[in-house]
C-alpha cells in the first residue's frame, strides 16, 4: 500500500501529456532565418553602437510576423517586419520622464477618469514605417525632431480592488485610440 | 543571457554534486508534488498541494525511506499591482510512512510580490510559520525566484523554462537555539498545455549552518495546474 501510494505520487507528473495543438508561439531565431528584406534592413540600418540584438519569430496561428530587438542608447528599440520580410513599424522604450510633460499628464488625466487606480508598466514610442519617421529614427536613433505616430502603453489598472491590465494605444498628441486587455501572468507556481 | 544563465546554473549544481560526494551529514530526497491554483474573478485565489518527501540517500548509504505525506493550502488575496497576502495550513502525515515521528500542523502567514521585467519573471516571498509538533517551532524565511523562458520572451506551449530560487530562513523555539539556513534551487520546467506546467529540478539547503552543519540535496518533480 505504502509502496504503491508513493509510486503513484512520484510518477503522477510523468501521466501528464503535453497537446501537440499550438495557437500562440514566439521563438528565438537567428538573423539570416529572418526574410531576406528584414536581414538586409537589419544590416543597413543596425545602429553601430546596438548591443544585445536578438531576433524573434511570432505567430498568433493565422498573422506570422519577425521581430529585432536590441539596445542602443539606453533605450529597447524593437523593430518589426511582416512575414515577408517588410517593414512594419519601429517601437522604442521610453522611460516616463523622457516623455513631453504635457503629453504625460494628459494620458494620465485620461487614465484617472477611466479607472480607480493604475500604474504604467512600460511606454513605447511608436514610429509606423511608410513616412519617413521610421528612417528619421533609425540607425541615428531617437530625436526630438522625429514625432512619433502613436504610444503603446502597457497599463495596469484597479477597479473595484480587480486588477486587470491593458494594452493602450494614444496618438501623438496623447488622445486614446484603442486599448485591448492582456491576459495577466500567474505567478503562483513560483510562490507556493 | 539565457544560454549563459543556463550554464552558470549547471556550473553551480555539478560543484554542489562534488562537494556533496565527499561531505559528511549529507542526505539527498525526493519530492514529488502536485498543486491546483484557482484564480477567481475577484481578488481571492487558492492554491491546493499534495507532496510526499523520500530519503533516497543518508550517510553514504543508497536507499528508499517515505518519511512524509503532505496536504496544503493557501488562501490568497491581492494587495497593490503586485502583492498578494496569504494564509496557508499544511499537513504532515509522518506516523502514516514513519514510526517515531509525530504528524505535523503548520500555520503560514505569507506576503508575495511578482512581476514581470521583459522576458524575466521576479517572485519573491517572506513567511513566517508556526510548526505544531511535539514542541512549537517558528521559522522565518524569505524567498527570491527567478524564471526565464529558453525560448524566446514568453512562455509558450510546450517551450521550457528555468526557475532559479534562494531562501534564507530562520528557525527558533523555546527548546532550541536558533537555526539558520540556506536552499539555492535550479529546475527545468514546461508549459505543457496552457495553466499546465511540469518541472524538475535540484535544490541544496545547507542547514543549521550556524551549529551543526547538515548538507541537504533534494529533487524535486512537480505537476502545477492552474484554473
Amino acid at each position: 500500500m505504502k509502496q504503491m501510494l508513493l509510486s503513484f505520487l512520484l510518477f503522477l507528473p510523468i501521466f501528464a501529456l503535453s497537446q501537440d495543438k499550438k495557437i500562440e508561439r514566439e521563438k528565438d531565431i537567428d538573423l539570416l532565418e529572418m526574410p531576406k528584406a528584414a536581414q538586409r534592413y537589419i544590416q543597413d540600418n543596425l545602429p553601430e553602437n546596438h548591443r544585445k540584438l536578438r531576433n524573434y519569430y511570432e505567430t498568433d496561428g493565422e498573422k506570422e510576423s519577425y521581430e529585432s530587438k536590441f539596445k542602443f542608447q539606453g533605450n529597447r528599440y524593437s523593430v518589426e517586419f511582416n512575414k515577408n520580410g517588410k517593414l512594419e513599424d519601429i517601437e522604442v522604450t521610453l522611460k516616463k520622464r523622457e516623455l513631453q510633460k504635457d503629453l504625460l499628464e494628459k494620458i494620465e488625466n485620461y487614465l484617472e477618469t477611466q479607472h480607480d487606480r493604475f500604474k504604467i508598466e512600460k511606454i513605447q514610442a511608436q514610429y509606423l514605417a511608410g513616412n519617413k519617421h521610421t528612417s528619421a529614427v533609425l540607425p541615428g536613433g531617437i530625436n526630438e525632431n522625429v514625432t512619433p505616430d502613436n504610444y503603446e502603453l502597457i497599463v495596469a489598472t484597479k477597479n473595484d480592488g480587480k486588477l486587470k491590465k491593458f494594452e493602450m494605444l494614444f496618438d501623438s498628441d496623447g488622445n486614446f485610440v484603442s486599448e485591448r486587455e492582456i491576459i495577466r501572468n500567474s505567478y503562483d507556481y513560483l510562490i507556493f | 543571457m539565457t544560454t549563459s544563465f543556463f550554464r552558470t546554473g549547471l556550473l553551480v549544481l555539478f560543484m554542489t554534486l562534488g562537494f556533496q560526494a565527499q561531505s559528511q551529514n549529507f542526505s539527498s530526497f525526493l519530492e514529488p508534488d502536485v498543486s491546483l491554483n484557482l484564480d477567481r474573478p475577484n481578488r481571492w485565489s487558492f492554491n491546493f498541494g499534495i507532496a510526499n518527501r523520500n530519503l533516497i540517500h543518508s550517510e553514504g548509504e543508497t536507499l528508499f525511506d517515505a518519511r512524509f505525506l503532505e496536504l496544503s493550502h493557501f488562501t490568497s488575496y491581492e494587495v497593490g499591482f503586485y502583492g498578494k497576502l496569504s494564509l496557508g495550513v499544511r499537513y504532515r502525515f509522518n506516523e502514516l510512512l514513519e514510526d517515531n515521528s509525530a504528524d505535523e500542523i503548520r500555520l503560514t502567514e505569507q506576503y508575495s510580490r511578482s512581476r514581470k521585467y521583459n522576458a524575466l519573471k521576479v517572485a519573491q516571498r517572506f513567511r513566517f510559520e508556526q510548526r505544531f509538533r511535539a514542541t512549537t517551532s517558528y521559522r522565518t524565511r524569505y524567498q527570491f525566484t527567478l524564471e526565464l523562458p529558453l525560448s524566446g520572451e514568453r512562455l509558450d506551449q510546450n517551450e521550457f523554462f528555468l526557475v532559479g530560487n534562494t531562501e534564507a530562513l530562520l528557525s527558533f523555539g523555546s527548546d532550541r537555539k536558533p537555526g539558520l539556513e540556506q536552499r539555492i534551487g535550479l529546475s527545468l520546467g514546461r508549459e505543457l498545455a496552457k495553466g499546465t506546467k511540469l518541472d524538475m529540478g535540484t535544490e541544496y539547503r545547507l542547514a543549521n549552518y550556524n551549529q551543526i552543519t547538515r548538507h541537504e540535496l533534494f529533487f524535486y518533480t512537480g505537476l502545477n495546474i492552474s484554473l
